[in-house]
């Protein structure tokens, strides 16, 4: 019986299951992202308006949609992006 | 239903109305200081507001009526059925106290039709004739109403003034308001204080004077805001909700912005991976330098009894020593022991020949494989650059054919003669290199092959039409050309002969990526392997 001098790689399985909770992360990031969103929504939007007004910029329309949009984009970086740094960091000490 | 005066109503209404005929005079205006009592009304509003702050009612800015409010409808108890809901008269106990200013208003206050004078009396207050009257009516019985009044200047009719107090619902539940006695009482002692005295000695008042001001104020209920609807400031903005689209923009919105957020953290950390890997170190096998964590995966290997294979580059289970039989004799166990050690002695030995034997095997076979890894580069370098040299080549060709053709076409029989020579030594080129390339028959026969079909080709290509380049000049001079010769016909006459030949050239290289193309065709591999076949090739 031999086996190869180099170690056994992730079996295929185990490939798609980090796939697949790849796939979870994400979904459960956008939802706290988007969830955040809908909660800050209302807070926010006085300011907003106070922002807008001071840069002398329609408060309607295509402005309007694409602060918020641009404003769930940044919220679910942030949120997936930090999640994901904290859960590699904890595989680099676990590794280390 | 018909109404009818009772003859106490009229009575008391011929009292009022007909002491106040034919006297009329203006309530309002400048203050007319000779009659105080006339000033006494617009001047001193709060000696009023004194009189319903006393009885518990709230001073507004109206002098004429005002309600207990927080009335208790429990005080009315006229329900028929029992039911709070079910009564009687109004739906609720109500109690309102009016000053009334005026013989119009007295009038008012105790005319209506089916009145019941339930008592009457006229009293001295402080000098003052004070007439008081309890009544209700017929068809409403469940109401009482009390009205006083006193005429303040003798002579002066008009000059009137009084309180009404009504109450519903009283005859059932009895009487819970204020008597109007008490209040005419405190009305006149309160006109005292400020300064006004009895009709005998009235002087010019200098002034209110300071009174102890009793004024319960009414409880107020708070409510809540919501009960006056969108009472919110102007400056509050108006947030809108979000539509089902923008929510779900918003959604989509974030899904990417995770997904973008998750690979960046992923590339960075890739990149902190490789950037803080770990310095190799020799792996426990071999003294190869591998990661840290191959090293530590082999040395495990090892741990567990795996034996490294060099030839195999693989670890081999070496299974377990089988149990030894222990014997209890030590002269036997000894012996035993020697035998063994003999043995394993021997096996070690054979195992390290063999070992040497596999590494002396391998490192040849590596060395082999290293020398045809160079051997492949080289051969590749030297692919690359006669490639090179073979597209350099067939351009210098196609040049010197050009130059060759425009030789003959200006310089007659020689240039002819020229490009005659320039032609067979190209075909003994080729010929040689075909020979050299594929072996004497079948290189024959690729050349013999190519020669035929360049006549095919040279015939096709003849009968089609190009464009041909032309000056005119068929002959030129080309013995003692001088400039002017040269520059009229020498120079037009090999420019044309140049892009004839080069029109040629490039048909023929048309046709002949044709070929190379057909060739390619099935039929076209059959012909080849046929005449290969009789010229005795491959």
């Amino acid at each position: 019986m031999t086996i190869p001098r180099t170690r056994p790689r992730p079996s295929c399985l185990m490939t798609v299951f980090k796939r697949l909770a790849g796939y979870a992360f994400n979904a459960v990031t956008s939802g706290m992202a988007a969830f955040a969103l809908l909660y800050l929504y209302p807070i926010l939007t006085p300011y907003v308006i106070d922002l807008f007004e001071t840069l002398n910029t329609p408060t309607s329309g295509a402005w309007w949609g694409g602060f918020w949009v641009a404003v769930s984009f940044f919220l679910g970086a942030v949120i997936s992006g930090g999640l994901g740094g904290v859960v590699e960091l904890l595989r680099g000490r676990r590794a280390a | 239903m018909k109404r009818f005066f009772s003859v106490l109503s009229v009575a008391l209404i011929l009292l009022v109305v007909g002491a106040r005929a034919g006297i009329s005079h203006a309530q309002s205006g400048d203050a007319d200081w000779s009659d105080p009592w006339s000033v006494f009304f617009g001047s001193h509003p709060q000696i009023i507001q004194s009189v319903f702050g006393n009885f518990g009612i709230a001073p507004n800015s109206g002098t004429t009526g005002y309600s207990w409010t927080g009335s208790d409808p429990l005080a009315c108890e006229t329900y028929p059925t029992g039911d709070p809901n079910d009564v009687i008269w109004y739906e609720s106990h109500t109690q309102y106290m009016f000053f009334l200013a005026g013989a119009n208003s007295i009038e008012y206050a105790v005319t209506y039709d089916m009145v019941t004078l339930l008592a009457a009396e006229t009293y001295q207050v402080a000098g003052l004739e004070v007439h008081s009257f309890l009544y209700t009516y017929e068809d409403y019985p469940q109401t009482k109403i009390q009205v006083a009044y006193v005429q303040l200047i003798p002579g002066f009719e008009d000059e009137v003034y009084g309180w009404s107090i009504t109450e519903t619902c009283t005859e059932t539940k009895g009487d819970n308001m204020p008597d109007v006695d008490d209040v005419m009482a405190f009305f006149i002692q309160t006109i005292r204080n400020y300064g006004y005295g009895a009709p005998a000695d009235i002087v010019t008042p200098s002034g209110p004077t300071p009174t102890p001001f009793v004024y319960v104020a009414p409880e107020i209920e708070e409510f809540p805001a919501e009960e006056f609807g969108e009472a919110l400031p102007e400056d509050e903005p108006v947030i809108e909700p979000l539509s089902t689209e923008e929510q779900a923009a918003l959604v989509g919105a974030a899904v990417l912005g995770a997904v973008v957020g998750t690979a960046v953290v992923q590339g960075g950390a890739n990149m902190m991976r490789k950037t803080l890997q770990p310095a190799l170190v020799p792996s426990p096998v071999d003294g190869k330098l591998v990661t840290p964590k191959q090293a530590a995966f082999e040395q495990g290997k090892l741990d567990q009894g795996w034996r490294y294979n060099p030839v195999s580059g693989g670890f081999d289970y070496v299974p377990e020593a089988e149990k030894k039989f222990e014997l209890k004799s030590n002269i036997v166990a000894g012996q035993v022991a020697q035998v063994h050690a003999q043995a394993d002695q021997r096996k070690a030995a054979i195992q390290q020949k063999v070992q040497a034997s596999r590494q002396k095997y391998t490192d040849s076979v590596r060395a082999e494989m290293d020398r045809h890894q160079q051997s492949y580069q080289q051969h590749m370098q030297t692919a690359e650059r006669n490639d090179r040299y073979s597209s350099v080549a067939g351009l210098v060709e196609t040049a010197a054919d050009i130059g060759v053709d425009a030789l003959a076409e200006c310089t007659g029989p020689v240039g002819k003669s020229v490009k005659y020579t320039y032609g067979r030594v190209k075909d003994a080129i080729q010929y040689a290199n075909d020979v050299y390339d594929h072996g004497f028959v079948a290189g024959s026969a690729k050349f013999a092959a190519s020669k035929a079909y360049e006549a095919g080709r040279n015939k096709g290509l003849s009968k089609v039409p190009k464009p041909k380049f032309g000056s005119g000049k068929d002959t030129v001079r080309y013995f003692n050309v001088g400039p002017n010769t040269l520059a009229r016909e020498v120079t037009p006459r090999v420019v044309d002969a140049m892009g004839n030949s080069a029109v040629d050239k490039g048909a023929e290289l048309l046709v002949d990526a044709g070929k190379d193309a057909a060739l390619e065709t099935k039929p076209a591999k059959n012909v080849i392997r046929k005449i290969n076949t009789v010229l005795g090739g491959r």
